[in-house]
C-alpha cells in the first residue's frame, strides 16, 4: 500500500479484506470485512428489535425504547410521505433505514469498516428501490404511469423537451441516491483519517515547536466526529425519506 | 496488494458485496416483517390499551369521589339546617315562655295598681268628706261665736262649703 513514500494512505480503510474465501463458479463471493459488518449490522438490528423487549410491561426497557422510537419514527415518515397505501411497504422502509443507519454508525467506531462507503452497496440498494418503485407505478396505474413524465399545464411546444428532462431526472434517481450516501460516508471518513494522520504526524514529529500544535487537528477531529455521527444519521434518514418520496410518486403520481 | 486509488472502484469484490448485501438484507427483511415489527406494533398497541384503560379507570374513580364529595356536602348542609331549626325552635319556645311570664306579671301588676288606685280613691273621698265636715264645724263654730245661733245661717253655710269642697 504505502511502500513508495512511507506516507499513510487515507483510503486504506476502505479496502476489502477477504476473511473466508468462497467462490461460486467463477465469481468471487468471499466473506469479507464488508460482509462481516453487514451481518453484524443485521444481527444488531435483530437483537435490538427482538430481544430487548421485557415481556409485556408497560414501561419499556432502554433498548426497547430505542426500538420503539425507531419504529414510530419510520412509521411516521411513511405515513406522512406516502399515506395509508404506504403501510404495505413500511417493513421495507424500516429495514432500509435501520440497515443504512447501523452500517453508518458502526463505521464511526475506529478500526471498523463502513459498508455504506462503497458505491456498489449503495447503488445496489438504490437500483432495487428504483426498479421496485417503477414496477409498483406500472402495476398501480398501468401504462398511464407514463403520464408521470408529462408535466401538466405546459405549452405543447415545450413538451418534448420537458419529457426528456423528466425521464432523465427519473433515471438519475438511483445514481443520485446512491452517490449521495456513498460520497458522504467516504468523504467524512477520509477527512477523519487525514486529520488523524496530521495529529499523529505532528505529535511524533520530534520537533518541539510542531508537536504541541498537534492539539489543533485533534480538537478539530473531535468536533468533526460529532458532525460525522450526525451525518451518519442524517444520510440514513435522507435515504429512507427519498425512498418514501419515490414510492409516493409511484403510488399517487403527482 | 491493491493498486492505489479508491478501493471502491475495485471491481474484484463487487459480486461478493452484492451477494452478502442481498443475503443479509433478505434475512433482515424476513425477521423484521415476520417477527420484530408485528411484535413491536403489538407491544405499543397493548401499552396504549393499558394506558387508555387506566385513564378510564381513573376517570371513574374521579366521578365516584365527586359523588361522595357531593353526598358529604349534602349531609353537612342538612346538619346545618337541622341545627338552625333546633336553634330557632328553642328560641321560639323561650320567647313564648318569656311572653307568658310577662303577661302574668303585667296582669298581676295591673290588678295591684287598680287595687291601689281604688283604695287611694276611697281614701281621697273619705278625706274630702272629713274635710267638709271639719270646714263646716270650724266655720259654724266661728259663725255661731260671731253671730250667735242662727239656723238660716247654718244652712247657707253648709251649702257654700259643699260647693267649695266640690270645686
Amino acid at each position: 500500500m504505502a511502500e513508495k513514500s512511507g506516507a499513510p494512505d487515507p483510503m486504506h480503510q476502505f479496502e476489502i479484506v477477504e476473511l473466508v474465501e468462497f467462490k461460486l463458479f467463477d465469481l468471487n463471493l468471499s466473506f469479507t470485512n464488508s460482509s462481516l459488518f453487514m451481518v453484524f449490522s443485521v444481527a444488531l438490528i435483530i437483537f435490538l428489535t427482538l430481544f430487548t423487549f421485557n415481556g409485556r410491561g408497560t414501561v419499556p426497557t432502554r433498548l426497547q425504547s430505542i426500538a420503539e422510537l425507531s419504529y414510530e419514527f419510520v412509521g411516521k415518515m411513511v405515513r406522512d410521505n406516502v399515506g395509508d397505501e404506504g403501510q404495505r411497504y413500511f417493513p421495507f422502509i424500516f429495514c432500509l433505514f435501520m440497515f443504512v443507519l447501523f452500517c453508518n454508525m458502526l463505521g464511526m467506531i475506529p478500526y471498523t469498516f463502513t459498508v455504506t462507503s462503497h458505491i456498489i452497496v449503495t447503488f445496489a440498494l438504490a437500483i432495487v428501490i428504483f426498479f421496485g418503485v417503477t414496477v409498483i407505478g406500472f402495476v398501480m396505474h398501468g401504462i398511464s404511469f407514463l403520464k408521470f413524465f408529462v408535466p401538466s399545464g405546459v405549452p405543447k411546444a415545450l413538451l418534448p423537451l420537458l419529457v426528456v428532462i423528466e425521464v432523465i431526472s427519473y433515471l438519475t434517481r438511483p445514481v443520485s441516491l446512491s452517490v449521495r450516501l456513498f460520497a458522504n460516508m467516504m468523504a467524512g471518513h477520509t477527512m477523519l483519517k487525514v486529520f488523524g494522520f496530521f495529529v499523529a504526524g505532528m505529535f511524533f514529529s520530534g520537533n518541539l515547536f510542531i508537536a504541541p500544535l498537534g492539539v489543533a487537528p485533534l480538537l478539530f477531529i473531535t468536533a468533526f466526529t460529532g458532525l460525522e455521527i450526525l451525518v451518519a444519521f442524517l444520510q440514513a434518514y435522507v435515504f429512507a425519506i427519498l425512498t418514501c418520496i419515490y414510492l409516493n410518486d409511484a403510488i399517487h403520481m403527482h | 496488494m491493491s493498486e492505489s486509488g479508491m478501493p471502491q472502484l475495485n471491481a474484484e469484490y463487487f459480486a461478493s458485496q452484492i451477494f452478502w448485501l442481498v443475503i443479509s438484507f433478505i434475512i433482515l427483511y424476513v425477521v423484521m416483517a415476520k417477527y420484530a415489527l408485528p411484535k413491536i406494533a403489538n407491544v405499543i398497541e397493548t401499552r396504549e390499551d393499558i394506558i387508555a384503560r387506566d385513564i378510564e379507570e381513573a376517570e371513574n374513580f374521579k366521578k365516584e369521589s365527586e359523588i361522595t364529595e357531593h353526598g358529604y356536602l349534602q349531609s353537612i348542609r342538612e346538619a346545618q339546617e337541622k341545627a338552625s331549626e333546633y336553634l330557632s325552635n328553642s328560641r321560639n319556645k323561650l320567647n313564648l315562655i318569656i311572653e307568658e311570664e310577662n303577661s302574668v306579671f303585667e296582669k298581676n301588676s295591673r290588678e295591684l295598681m287598680q287595687k291601689f288606685e281604688s283604695e287611694l280613691e276611697k281614701k281621697k273621698s273619705s278625706i274630702l268628706a272629713d274635710s267638709e265636715q271639719i270646714a263646716y264645724e270650724v266655720s259654724n263654730d266661728i259663725i255661731s261665736r260671731v253671730f250667735g245661733e242662727n239656723p238660716l245661717v247654718k244652712d247657707t253655710l253648709k251649702d257654700n262649703i259643699k260647693s267649695m269642697v266640690k270645686r
